[in-house]
């Protein structure tokens, strides 16, 4: 109940709110980017998407718990993440007229896979005929390097180098130690150090 | 990019380890952050200022730009290429977007000083994470743009203008082939989006039709060829396009075709490709052998070949998962031939393209030009090249349909092992045997010597044959749909003609390997192993004398491993063995015992531990016993006699036995859907046996009740487990036939409806279609015994024609013929019972034409079952010159099988 102690350098939660959908637009951008399945991203603009998330962020901000999360950011990505879930489940819904490629509900929905969901999206994308006149790079053996990691190690890697993140951040999102969390991800890039200089190939599993 | 740093210890010293880490990933953060603004920055640059930190700071770092590069390359996050306000670049000004990837941006633009409209492509300044790398990209650029061919989009200049990288080629008015096959996919389902006028005007010049014409073959081949012309053109000039793929073969409206992108793919990534062996190109069309480092002109054939595969099928060739499973996919090669994705495409067609796309390379066309030139053959209606594919290439290609890993991998390691004879002479006895089938048998048996010679000198290689056999052997018997699970010995895998084919095959090669090294002390195992397979084959060949042979052998080498080397996979070898050579034994008593002698060895060993492998083979033992003693009482319902009577008994004490097991095996381990299964088909059996008695004891009821239950309990604990549903559909229609409390017409119906929505999800799966044939034959028993006539024959009727066609299908299958005589027998009843001998008569007589075909004993009982029911329709109507005629058939059919037989 103590309001006069703001953790947002003298800002209340509200005009916080807007600082960050304002000074961290890029990186929202950049979650959504990420995050936001293939079949939809022809579909949605990205500021929309982030509209729609500032509209929910906005209506949800009382169950914002400053001692919870110290950075908004954090909480911030958190509903654009529900957002596009949300935004995914609405699309797949209507998507009997067809157009995407099939995507099951589930494989949308299920946020444990999201980020292998991507490493797919990557391939399938360079197939995507908006694309076609242009020339996609293909590192498949990075991709598959990527996809064969645990899923803690390549969430992290996602987070830092897809999103963005920082090593505070990351810790956030993840509920680490920030000490563990950047042990965390060192341990992941040495090991994708380690399958990359493997010359067999990349080891699953 | 990796293989060049020593690694060293992946942790320092621990007093120093927290503070390092944070330093290293301090300074992996601001190098991501440089790399992200564009900075040119170097790996060995922050090495090389802080040197105090442990090696681990260089492998982190080459990691944060291999993925960072990775981003840019796959995100089209990187920043857009900042234009100049006028957006102009050098004599370029750029009029309007028109296409973005992952890795630039094209525009339409227009070249001033010769007013042209160009496409120029605009790379991104994070593309290149070096100086080396714009060499590269701009040497591989101008020997591109020397590549003059009327079928390879040019390049005409290569620049850079204000830190922004581009390169300009003419702006082609096609579209990919990727679109134009997504187009066909879409037009299929019959709502697509409006198309695209230019994909329109190509899909109206291909003009496929549906089905398609033979206009659009010829089409294809053309355009093909003309694609193949250009990368040969490249070829020849030492570039290799390295991603062939649909998006980068265009079509103009008037099918002009243009091979697009040449080399710069390469060029970006040639660097790292050459230095870690890392791959390039689009997953999709990547060719099998690239994933092992490989790449040659050939994988552009390859690339070609899958893109004129998916434009000629009007569709995309690998089903979508993960990237782990795409790369299996691909490396068990190219699922299907352009005939089986399109019934009417041309034979040759089909083959040049399957030659285009073999999974290994050496199969492949030689050169872009001999694929073309077999494309014009083709077109021009001459013969093709590729006819004279091996029947090697034939068996792994089956292999590959069949979606054998395990085959391919052994196959392939076969092939690897070509210097080595044996492997080879195993490869040529396949070969000769499918390719000169029964006319060849001389010389096929010259090549099984010469493979028996390398046997002397290979034998390691000749045990990697054998294993890769046995694999094809399990895939063509185990594989068949669900029933992968082993069963009891009683369900015969059901062979189409070409996998027949194939298995003589596999016959000739265990028959050599056995009686080459039925002596060799190591591999006398083995050789029993393959006498007993051998056996196998012969069996569902209908060939029960071959097969008799082959199993008294292997019993016979098997029994001569000395009794201390008698382990539990001896037993339980010895006990499959005896069952299939129980299957086809014509003395059901000899038999019987020897089943019942395994079924000792294993009673001994498996008292101790219920839940074991040993259990399971001793259910599914006394099943087989069970089953053994049922079918030689063919018409066994509803006859006194005491044979049958023993029979059947025999029956019920094996698969009372058997559910006991089983009992034991749920209990230890209740989650064990195998265990459950076998309990369930177990308890099933047991009351389908007691049922067959004479007087069926109200317990049976209780057993399939109980079947029952287990069976709904298993279908909650694992819902959707089809082999759980088709017992399911078993036990429940069995249940209704007999009346068990609860499960009355309308279970029957249900399974019915069941049964019917299986073979509709699976069609052409023979366990389906069994299923349906005994769901049906049950209600047409249940409709008859309450007296509703017409039902009854309706069902019968549909039952039968099931049961032909599957005999048809499958002719060395017998039992579908005797259960096929046994529904028309029940028919014939219903006709009788209600006043139609003569029709009963008819349908008969006809049952047993199909009957005298065979030379099967149990065949010929139910066959004798059918003259004496023919004669008694005879008599009832009155016509002895019909009963003569009958009396004479029977005796000419049964003489010499049955001596002394006289129907009454």
């Amino acid at each position: 109940m103590q309001r006069d102690v703001t953790p947002f350098a003298g800002r209340t939660p509200a005009e916080e709110l807007v600082r960050v959908f304002t000074d961290d637009r890029e990186r929202l951008r950049r979650v959504v980017m990420v995050r936001l399945d293939a079949g939809l991203r022809g579909r949605v603009d990205v500021d929309d998407v982030l509209q729609e998330a500032f509209l929910a962020a906005s209506t949800r901000l009382k169950h914002f718990r400053p001692e919870r999360c110290a950075v908004m950011f954090v909480w911030v990505r958190m509903v654009v993440m529900q957002t596009i879930v949300d935004l995914a489940r609405r699309h797949l819904g209507a998507r009997k007229r067809g157009g995407g490629r099939e995507v099951a509900l589930t494989e949308v929905v299920d946020d444990q896979g999201s980020s292998f969901r991507l490493l797919q999206e990557m391939c399938a994308r360079v197939t995507s005929p908006t694309r076609a006149a242009a020339r996609a790079e293909d590192s498949t053996r990075l991709i598959a390097s990527i996809a064969g990691m645990s899923d803690t190690d390549r969430e992290i890697l996602l987070l830092r180098h897809f999103e963005e993140l920082s090593n505070g951040e990351v810790a956030e999102v993840l509920g680490l130690q920030k000490a563990a969390a950047t042990n965390r991800y060192l341990r992941a890039m040495t090991r994708l150090h380690d399958v990359l200089g493997n010359p067999d190939g990349p080891r699953h599993g | 990019m990796f293989s060049a740093t020593p690694t060293g210890p992946a942790m320092a010293e621990p007093g120093q380890d927290d503070a390092a880490e944070d330093r290293i990933e301090h300074l992996a953060d601001e190098f991501a952050a440089r790399l992200r603004n564009g900075a040119r920055v170097t790996v060995d640059e922050v090495v090389a200022a802080h040197p105090d930190l442990p090696s681990r700071l260089r492998e982190v770092l080459q990691t944060v730009l291999a993925v960072e590069s990775l981003k840019v390359r796959h995100l089209a996050m990187h920043p857009e290429p900042r234009l100049p306000s006028d957006r102009r670049l050098g004599d370029f000004r750029i009029v309007r977007e028109v296409g973005r990837g992952g890795m630039a941006i094209v525009y339409e633009a227009v070249q001033e000083s010769l007013a042209r409209v160009v496409a120029l492509k605009v790379l991104p300044q994070t593309a290149f994470l070096d100086d080396e790398q714009v060499v590269r990209f701009q040497n591989e650029a101008r020997i591109v743009s020397r590549l003059w061919h009327p079928h390879i989009v040019p390049v005409h200049t290569v620049g850079v203008d204000a830190g922004v990288h581009f390169f300009a080629m003419p702006l082609i008015a096609g579209v990919g082939l990727d679109r134009v096959v997504r187009a066909m996919q879409e037009s299929r389902c019959r709502d697509g989006a409006p198309l695209d006028p230019t994909v329109a005007a190509v899909l109206a010049h291909l003009d496929r039709g549906e089905p398609a014409q033979p206009s659009f073959w010829l089409r294809l081949a053309k355009i093909g060829a003309d694609f193949a012309d250009a990368i040969e053109h490249a070829h020849c000039h030492g570039v290799i396009h390295r991603d062939v793929k649909p998006s980068n073969l265009l079509l103009e409206a008037d099918g002009k075709a243009w091979v697009s992108d040449f080399g710069i793919a390469k060029c970006l990534d040639q660097e790292r490709a050459t230095r870690t062996g890392q791959m390039l190109g689009t997953l999709h069309y990547v060719p099998p052998e690239q994933f092992d480092g490989i790449y040659d002109a050939r994988g552009d054939v390859y690339g070609l070949g899958l893109s004129l595969l998916e434009l000629g099928g009007g569709a995309t060739t690998w089903p979508g998962g993960s990237i782990p499973a795409l790369v299996e996919h691909i490396r068990r090669g190219v699922p299907h031939t352009l005939r089986q994705i399109c019934r009417g495409a041309p034979r040759d067609l089909s083959l040049v393209l399957q030659k285009a796309t073999a999974c290994n390379p050496s199969e492949r066309y030689v050169s872009a030009a001999e694929f073309a030139a077999d494309l014009r053959r083709f077109a021009a209606g001459r013969p093709i090249l590729a006819r004279s594919a091996s029947v090697a290439a034939r068996l792994l290609f089956w292999c590959r349909r069949n979606r054998l890993a395990a085959v391919c991998a052994a196959a392939s390691v076969l092939a690897i092992g070509a210097a080595s004879l044996a492997g080879w002479g195993a490869f040529w006895v396949t070969d000769r045997a499918l390719g000169a089938q029964h006319a060849a048998n001389a010389r096929a048996r010259t090549s099984l010597d010469a493979a028996r010679r390398a046997t002397h000198r290979a034998e390691a290689n000749l045990e990697l044959a054998l294993e890769s056999y046995d694999e094809v052997f399990r895939q063509i018997t185990g594989g068949v749909g669900f029933a992968a699970t082993k069963d009891d010995a009683s369900t015969l895998p059901l062979v189409s003609n070409r996998e027949h084919e194939l298995l003589q095959a596999v016959l000739s090669f265990y028959e050599s390997f056995a009686s080459t090294n039925a002596d060799h002390p190591r591999l006398r195992r083995a050789a029993a192993g393959a006498f007993a397979r051998a056996g196998d084959i012969r069996r569902w060949n209908g060939d029960p004398d071959g097969a008799r042979a082959a199993y008294v052998r292997a019993v016979e080498f098997h029994e001569r491993v000395e009794s201390w080397a008698r382990d539990d996979a001896w037993v339980l070898a010895m006990a499959s063995m005896r069952a299939g050579q129980a299957l086809v034994s014509d003395d059901a008593f000899a038999a019987l015992a020897d089943l019942e002698s395994v079924r000792l060895l294993l009673e001994r060993r498996v008292s101790a531990d219920a839940a074991s492998e040993l259990a399971a083979e001793l259910v599914r033992l006394c099943n087989t016993i069970g089953v053994v003693s049922l079918r030689s009482s063919p018409l066994a319902s509803g006859q006194v006699h005491p044979y049958l009577d023993w029979c059947q008994r025999t029956a019920v004490l094996a698969h009372e036995r058997a559910v006991a097991v089983a009992q034991c095996l749920v209990a230890a381990d209740p989650s064990a859907l195998d265990s459950v299964l076998l309990l369930a088909r177990s308890l099933r059996l047991l009351a389908h046996a007691r049922l067959c008695g004479p007087s069926p004891a109200a317990a049976s009821l209780d057993n399939v009740a109980d079947s029952l239950d287990l069976l709904e309990a298993m279908s909650r604990a694992w819902p959707g487990t089809l082999r759980c549903r088709v017992e399911w559909i078993d036990a429940c229609s069995l249940a209704a036939r007999h009346g068990v409390h609860g499960f009355g017409c309308g279970r029957l119906t249900q399974s019915l409806a069941e049964a019917r929505d299986l073979v509709v999800l699976r069609p052409g799966l023979p366990e389906f279609e069994e299923l349906l044939a005994r769901v049906l034959r049950r209600s047409g028993e249940v409709a008859a015994s309450s007296g509703q006539a017409a039902a009854a024959l309706a069902s019968f009727d549909e039952c039968g024609g099931v049961l032909a066609a599957l005999w048809q299908r499958f002719p060395r299958a017998e039992h579908h013929l005797q259960e096929l005589l046994q529904v028309r027998f029940a028919q014939a009843n219903v006709l009788r019972d209600n006043g139609d001998p003569a029709q009963a008569m008819l349908l008969l007589e006809q049952v047993l034409d199909l009957a005298e075909a065979t030379r099967s004993p149990t065949v010929a009982l139910g066959a004798r079952a059918i003259d004496r029911e023919l004669l008694s329709l005879c008599v009832e109507l009155g016509d002895d010159e019909a009963a003569e005629r009958v009396r004479h058939r029977a005796i000419d059919r049964n003489r010499g099988r049955f001596g002394s037989f006289r129907p009454r």
